[in-house]
């Protein structure tokens, strides 16, 4: 018989793993959230700045475009609100309410995943005290078993991906993965027969309506995880949909499309004729420019480890629907990657959490099963114990350090970037809006990718000053025209562009315009703008988004300099 | 017989009718793209080419690294002996004996796994296999420039392996008859590329975590696997020093540093073009169905249990191409294999299950099905030998008798350079071609069948200087390999004095100016124009102007030998001219007599056929112009 003495349980595991490495690592993250700026990933800044904007009354894709659909928008506005609500008290900037809003977040999803399993725990125990049919009493013993080996695991592979991914708080992929921590757990469980909690259940339900919201991909993977949580089990499925997190989460999805239809006509028109439209086009076109060994950021890593996370996850799924869950996880983090086709960090975020949950679920399950063949042999030692916690604390606190490590100097190359390859005699870019530009004055940055623009714009606090926040469209726009293919929708966008963006010349709405690349200036020439440009800017030079293609400061293509042009009345 | 007949029941015969149907189909599927290739006899890829010369060099007793050069092992060189011996067997052109060759082990392949599902059926799930079995028959059907690579002809035999060693692992023994051949046949292509090892490896430890069936590891199969690698082991040390020495102090160090000129970006070799990016999405499709699967009853039973191997191949797969930094169809090839055969066995577990019913209830319904799928495979084989017959009225074809071939071969399957060889040289002259990568010197020279005048049938000049680029510490070692090569190659010229040599324009004709080639070892060729970027000399005995002699002129001169008024020699001395260029006349003539006199037209023809492709893209352009006028039009109407 089991010497109880010489193991811990799996709730007194979670709880020393809350207390003893959770509770400090937030309160670590919280220290460095405070302390350090300008750190914000750039497709947020950009939301943020967007949504702003909207607080003032423009009108979303109609006044300024972005491929995002109207939830995040949303979203973008609380910390504005918040900022509003409680400056008085509270006078901090809108980059530190983003911060702790995200936080709130991230604590959320860890205490909502400590207490599942710990419910878990309680509820599997009692139930398997009691007789039950052998497939049912097989399922509930094995996830258990499962708790006990991954759940802190888990949890750390979540303290570790928010490390990993720094740059990346508070993406949209970084959401995802917050809700989907807490929600596959809960589908699983709920598949199980266990219940929880209802506001709990309400509240997550909400959290993963809103999710599945935030990119076009997002309710695909959120279905085919959730299913997979389910085992496509008939009782499973009947279970979790009359579950309070079920239930909320149509819930929710109702209010989103109740909310979409409170919109102007304008927007949801421009939505649904502009947006989406260049999104699936965007999907489907690859840039040519996209070629050489470093045309893009090189991110193999993250396939790479899919591979033995993928290959332990087809080796356990057939006795845990929760692994099956993250694997799938993983999949469409990989899928992602292959819509956008650009290679950005940004894009893998969801891939490297499933990536770090499957390696440190192996990592523990192999652990512990070493630890039973070692307990086998030495059953009346504590000997397998401080082996089973020094390895895993080594392996932990090494990662942690060197994922820090990774961060810091990825964040000071962000600020004061230092490549091994400079265009000479440029300035980078950074400097070059600083000086030219002052405090709440647009500065326009054209670019094919919004990185050059954001989060510079958002920490300097200038608006953005012309229609194409990102310049993909105008990408795309040329490509629809040398192949004769603009017509309809994508016709009367490309009008409304040249309109918005001659409106912005004419006014000087930017005191700064800055130019990336190939596409950007063939689109301004061949719309005719370039006289627009002409008439009421000078060119003053040019700059250089200074890079190693490395996080924070990532670039597609050909490592091109930026033609800036200053308004007449500015330059005077 | 009769007494044999009656032994079995009515069922066992319906099920073996069906199954002989469904075979039948498969090999339907795979065999009709034969004839694809007999449409295109002279088809062939830049890298196939290249291992077809070789084995030609092979045959004719040289050896490789010594007397010619490549960066590749030398396996794929001697089993390209092959397709050369039936070739010349059955005078073929070596592209369509390739072809061939392939196919026929393509269908010794379904035919063998056709056997193992057949004989094993009571312990393999044998309904998801006719899936599996038809999207690997299928595969082979779209392959093109990839056919007969080395990543195809891994696949031939490792498919088989996989299925044999799954048989083993879920607890049946395989009779020898199968498990040595097959293991040993394996086991040679495996050795084509140290990564196929890497497969293997992964194939067996998705089998193992299935089944843990540890014994299963030593088995006749794994067993003989080992021979053909140990034997390629000894049959390398067994080369020549001098053939070691270069590979080893040349070839591998170029290879290891110098492929990054071509490399691509991790997003590129993904997501450019639709075939890359089409085997990634049915990698992800495959896996998305596979992790639906495998938590329920349908994924834990005993046809369930190969998915985990399956998945295992593809993921391996991946990893290998992602790790050789290039975006090349050919490395995708496996994971392409594996992913589509993995998306049609998960499509025939699922399907199983009705099917399963459906067979319990009726007998016939396997014989039913089973002519379904036999009529539908050949009503679509029936419309791709239509297709392969149809000649669009705007394609020309090149008639091989020129080449001593019979038939003919669509113009599209050349480069411009197989055209210029077989205008300024005959059948029995050399060829040099020095350009930046395989293509076009090869295929074109394969093509036309001009024995290679170097011991490099490619030249890797941008590789060495990538190289140094990489690695510039290493700077002082490849510059002595690149002089060591520019060196060699220049002496070849000199002393095999092949006919015409090719010069590609930048970068190499940069890069080989810094070592004077043109004025060390070029002094007996003229510059007589370009092809494909690449300037075209001719060996004319010195420098000689070509335009001093008109056509006109040049016939009577040729005439006067034809005539045999005069000698080369008398009329080289008689006009002041090289005897080379004489000579050169005088074939040139005699061959455009014989041409000319076959009424045949061909070069005129490709000529309109060129005009015509310009005056299109001509015609294109003036209408995109008239199109933005017309806008503009529109819009200043409006604004009045």
């Amino acid at each position: 018989m089991e010497d109880r003495s010489k193991t811990i349980s799996p709730i007194a595991k979670l709880d020393l793993c809350m207390v003893g490495l959770i509770l400090p690592f937030l309160l670590f993250l919280l220290h460095d959230l405070s302390t350090r700026s300008g750190d914000l990933p750039s497709l947020l800044t950009l939301h943020l700045s967007l949504s702003q904007t909207l607080l003032f009354g423009q009108s979303l894709y109609v006044d300024y475009f972005d491929f995002a659909p109207p939830l995040v928008f949303e979203l973008g506005k609380i910390p504005y609100l918040l900022q509003q609500l409680l400056g008085g008290l509270f006078p901090l900037r809108v980059e530190l309410y983003t911060k702790y809003g995200v936080f709130f977040l991230l604590l959320s999803s860890f205490l909502t995943t400590y207490y599942l399993f710990r419910s878990a725990c309680r509820q599997l125990a009692s139930r398997l005290a009691f007789p039950l049919p052998s497939e049912e009493r097989e399922a509930l013993q094995k996830a258990l078993s499962q708790i006990d080996t991954s759940s802190t695991s888990y949890l750390i592979a979540l303290a570790l991906f928010t490390i990993y991914e720094r740059l990346q708080f508070g993406d949209v992929q970084f959401l995802l993965v917050l809700t989907l921590t807490p929600w596959l757990v809960y589908v699983w469980l709920t598949g199980l027969g266990l219940g929880f909690n209802r506001y709990l259940s309400i509240a997550l339900g909400i959290a993963a309506g809103i999710a599945s919201l935030l990119d076009y991909p997002f309710p695909v993977i959120m279905l085919f995880c959730t299913l997979s949580a389910l085992r496509l089990n008939a009782l499973a499925l009947s279970r979790f949909a009359f579950s309070s997190g079920f239930l909320s989460l149509i819930l929710t999805l109702f209010g989103a499309l109740l909310h979409y239809f409170s919109l102007s006509e304008e927007v949801r028109r421009a939505f649904e004729h502009w947006v989406v439209p260049l999104k699936m086009l965007s999907y489907q076109m690859f840039d040519e420019g996209i070629n050489g060994w470093d045309g893009a950021p090189d991110h193999k890593e993250v396939f790479y480890l899919a591979c033995p996370a993928l290959m332990f996850a087809a080796a356990a799924a057939r006795r845990s629907s929760w692994i099956a869950s993250l694997a799938m996880a993983l999949v469409g983090g990989m899928l992602i990657f292959l819509l956008e086709k650009q290679g950005f960090a940004r894009d893998l975020v969801l891939a490297v959490w499933a990536n770090l949950a499957l390696l440190f679920i192996f990592f523990s399950s192999s652990l512990s099963w070493a630890l039973d063949v070692i307990k086998s042999r030495m059953p009346s030692s504590f000997g397998p114990l401080i082996f089973d916690l020094s390895i895993r604390l080594t392996l932990t606190f090494s990662l942690f350090f060197f994922l820090n490590k990774r961060f810091e100097d990825a964040y000071s190359d962000g600020i004061n970037p230092h490549p091994m390859r400079v265009i000479k005699g440029l300035l980078d870019i950074n400097l070059m809006v600083e000086h030219n530009s002052k405090w709440k004055e647009a500065v326009y940055i054209l670019s094919d990718y919004p990185d050059p623009a954001y989060p510079l714009l958002f920490n300097l606090e200038r608006p953005p000053g012309g229609y194409l926040l990102n310049g993909r469209p105008a990408r795309i726009l040329l490509a629809l025209k040398k192949t004769n293919e603009l017509r309809g929708d994508m016709r009367e966008f490309y009008e409304h562009v040249i309109a918005q963006t001659r409106q912005d010349l004419d006014r000087k709405k930017a005191t700064l315009i800055l130019a990336h690349g190939y596409y950007l200036y063939q689109f301004l020439e061949e719309a005719g703008l370039l006289n627009s440009v002409d008439e009421n800017y000078e060119r003053i030079g040019d700059t250089a988004f200074l890079t190693d293609n490395k996080e924070p400061r990532e670039y597609l293509g050909a490592y091109y300099a930026l033609t800036v042009f200053k308004s007449r009345a500015a330059a005077k | 017989m009769n007494s044999f007949i009656k032994s079995k029941p009515l069922e066992y015969w319906i099920v073996t009718a069906a199954y002989v149907l469904v075979l039948s189909a498969c090999l339907l599927l795979a065999l009709q793209r034969v004839f694809y290739w007999t449409a295109h006899p002279l088809f062939v890829c830049s890298d196939q080419s290249v291992y077809l010369a070789m084995a030609e060099l092979i045959l004719a007793g040289k050896i490789p690294y010594r007397d010619f050069f490549d960066f590749n092992p030398p396996l794929i060189m001697y089993l390209n002996v092959v397709p050369i011996m039936v070739a010349r067997l059955f005078h073929l052109p070596p592209p369509l004996a390739l072809a061939l060759v392939v196919e026929a082990l393509h269908a010794i392949s379904i035919l063998v796994m056709a056997a193992l599902l057949y004989v094993y059926r009571k312990s393999v799930p044998v309904l998801p296999f006719l899936p599996f079995l038809f999207a690997y028959a299928y595969f082979t059907t779209l392959m093109e420039n990839d056919m007969g690579q080395r990543e195809h002809l891994f696949t031939f035999f490792f498919m088989p392996y996989f299925l044999l060693r799954g048989i083993r692992h879920f607890g049946t023994r395989p009779s020898n008859w199968f498990s040595i051949p097959i293991g040993f046949f394996c086991g040679l292509l495996l050795s084509l590329k140290p990564q196929f090892f890497f497969l293997a490896f992964c194939a067996e430890l998705g089998f193992l975590l299935s089944s843990r069936n540890w014994r299963a590891l030593i088995s006749f199969e794994t067993l003989s696997l080992l021979v053909a690698p140990l034997g390629y082991i000894l049959f390398f040390l067994r080369l020549p020093k001098e053939a070691l020495k270069v590979l080893f102090e040349q070839a591998l160090p170029i290879y290891q540093y110098g492929t990054i000129w071509s490399s691509k970006c991790f997003p590129h070799m993904l997501c450019s073009y639709d075939y890359f990016i089409r085997p990634f999405l049915q990698l992800v499709g495959s896996l998305t169905i596979a992790f639906l699967i495998l938590p329920t009853s349908l994924g834990r039973s005993r046809a369930g249990a190969w998915l985990s191997p399956l998945i295992f191949i593809c993921l391996g797969a991946m990893v290998v191409y992602i790790q050789g930094a290039q975006a090349w169809t050919y490395r995708l090839l496996p994971m392409a294999l594996f992913a589509q055969v993995l998306l049609a066995y998960e499509a025939g577990l699922i399907c199983s299950v009705p099917l399963l019913r459906a067979f319990q209830m009726w007998k016939g319904f396997s014989l039913l099905a089973a002519l379904a799928v036999f009529g539908g495979t050949a009503h679509y084989a029936n419309l791709c030998l239509e297709e392969y017959r149809i000649v669009p009225p705007d394609r020309f074809d090149i008639n091989l008798e020129g080449l001593g071939y019979s038939g003919f071969s669509p113009r599209n399957d050349f480069d411009e350079t197989f055209f210029s060889m077989i205008e300024n040289s005959q059948p029995d002259e050399k060829i040099v071609h020095i350009g930046s990568g395989i293509r076009p010197g090869y295929p074109a020279q394969l093509q036309s069948g001009r024995a290679p005048g170097s011991r490099y049938l490619y030249f890797m000049i941008t590789m060495i200087r990538s190289a140094v680029e990489v690695n510039p510490k290493l700077k002082d070692k490849f510059a002595a390999i690149e002089k060591q090569v520019v060196d060699n190659l220049g002496e070849d010229i000199l002393k095999n004095r092949p006919n015409l040599v090719y010069l590609q324009d930048f970068p190499v004709r940069d890069a080989l100016q810094e070592h004077h080639f043109v004025e060390r070892f070029l002094g007996n060729y003229t510059e007589i124009g370009s092809v494909d970027s690449t300037r075209i000399y001719r060996l004319t005995g010195g420098k000689f102007n070509y335009a001093a002699f008109g056509v006109w002129r040049r016939a009577e001169i040729a005439m006067s030998v034809l005539r045999k008024e005069l000698t080369a020699e008398q009329a080289a001395a008689k006009y002041q001219l090289p005897v080379e260029v004489v000579n050169d006349w005088v074939k040139r003539a005699k061959a455009g007599l014989l041409r000319r006199l076959s009424d045949r037209s061909l070069d005129r023809e490709a000529e309109m056929q060129k005009e015509i492709y310009e005056l299109n893209d001509r015609l294109f352009k003036l209408n995109l112009e008239k199109g933005e006028l017309e806008q503009e039009l529109f819009k200043l109407k409006e604004k009045k």
